[in-house]
């Protein structure tokens, strides 16, 4: 069984009872491609997620339109003003494996209080070039961790995209998220960034990952 | 000859290839020393066995001491390049809470210049850094403590992520 989409490297549905109940027009694809114009929107054409975002499925996670409303389609100048201080702050931080930080508390609230939007906002400015490598790193370690249906292919996406980011601390967060993630249907994403991947210490993390993500399934 | 491991806090402050051009001019990158920590001009590290057998647990004890479980990354070197350094080392019982692994703790005793000298060497001569996962460390904090080398009070970790 085929657990990614061979043309997007995009998970496939969870399971097959929920196929058939959405399109290419579905309000979650909507959703995604909202998502998309706000990420474009804050970066440019540049920054914009280089894949095929507007394939998902509204029953890939179930959860995305339901849950989600208009309010969400853009980012609240607010929002984004928090999130860019957030990041700047965490810039000052000094981050340890294991070890929460202002920095994670403050991510994960705006995560929780925010949701899709918020990780509009996140994606749009780690997109922007304008955080710093170890504080991005981290966020997509933390963001990772989180478990929400809703926005899980925002974050799927976001870590994608990493995994190709001009820093290997940013692709070393991004590793280490799919590892977080633990879902088999990274491997395939995982071994096509190995390919490119030029740091041997990367190209081993991923191996480790990609085994991790054998036993997983 | 022994082998020394060091826990590190960043994986990347340890890419070689980020190394090169520091050690080409026989100098060393700043950012690694951020991951040795020193305390009373000492720097906390662990002998392994050749067999690399207690590699695992030792990084364990170290890792378990944080507010959760995570992946943790480690450096492994020679003796060779602290006896190229001059730095002395001492045996320190450690302070993890395995008491099985306290006895291979050691005490670096380190100079600024020697810290230095230490990282150009650990980047130079030791191993790529490596990681054990979080999925395999929850796999052994779990069965560390079902055989009572880690205490029970870990036991919630395991369920926090």
């Amino acid at each position: 069984m085929g657990l990614i989409n061979a043309a997007t490297n995009l998970p496939e549905p969870v399971s097959s009872t929920d196929k058939g109940t959405g399109t290419n027009t579905s309000p979650g694809s909507f959703m995604a491609r909202i998502v998309l114009g706000a990420v474009m929107a804050a970066t440019g054409p540049e920054g914009c997620l280089p894949f095929g975002i507007s394939r998902f499925r509204r029953w890939d996670y179930g959860t995305t339109a339901q849950s989600s409303t208009l309010a969400d389609e853009k980012v609240s100048p607010a929002l984004s003003q928090e999130v860019r201080e957030l990041f700047d702050d965490g810039a000052r931080e000094f981050f340890q494996d294991g070890m929460e930080s202002i920095f994670s508390r403050s991510l994960l609230k705006i995560l929780h209080d925010h949701g899709q939007e918020a990780v509009t906002a996140i994606a749009g400015y780690l997109l922007s070039g304008s955080a710093k490598p170890d504080v991005t790193s981290e966020a997509l370690r933390w963001i990772s961790d989180i478990d929400d249906r809703a926005t899980f292919l925002q974050r799927w996406d976001l870590l994608r995209h990493s995994l190709h980011n001009e820093s290997a601390r940013v692709r070393d967060g991004a590793i280490l998220a799919f590892a977080n993630m633990n879902d088999p249907r990274a491997s395939k994403i995982l071994a096509e960034a190995r390919t490119l991947e030029p740091v041997a210490e990367l190209r081993k993390l991923i191996d480790q990952v990609i085994r991790q993500l054998e036993h997983a399934r | 000859m022994a082998l020394l491991l060091r826990t590190v806090d960043k994986d990347y402050r340890w890419f070689k290839e980020a190394a090169a051009e520091f050690l080409a001019h026989d100098d060393s990158p700043a950012d690694p020393i951020a991951d040795l920590k020193t305390d009373k001009n000492r720097l906390s590290v662990y002998v392994i066995s050749d067999d690399r057998s207690n590699l695992e647990r030792i990084v364990r004890a170290v890792a378990v001491g944080r507010h959760r479980i995570d992946h943790a990354a480690y450096v492994v070197f020679d003796s060779k390049v602290i006896e190229e350094a001059g730095i002395g080392i001492e045996e320190v019982v450690g302070t993890t809470k395995d008491a099985g692994v306290n006895n291979w703790h050691r005490d670096l005793v380190l100079s600024g210049k020697k810290l230095a000298a230490l990282a150009k060497g650990i980047l130079r001569d030791g191993e790529e850094v490596s990681r054990i996962l979080r999925d395999r460390m929850v796999q052994l904090v779990d069965q560390g403590i079902k055989d009572g080398e880690l205490p029970e009070e870990f036991k919630e970790k395991l369920t926090k992520k």
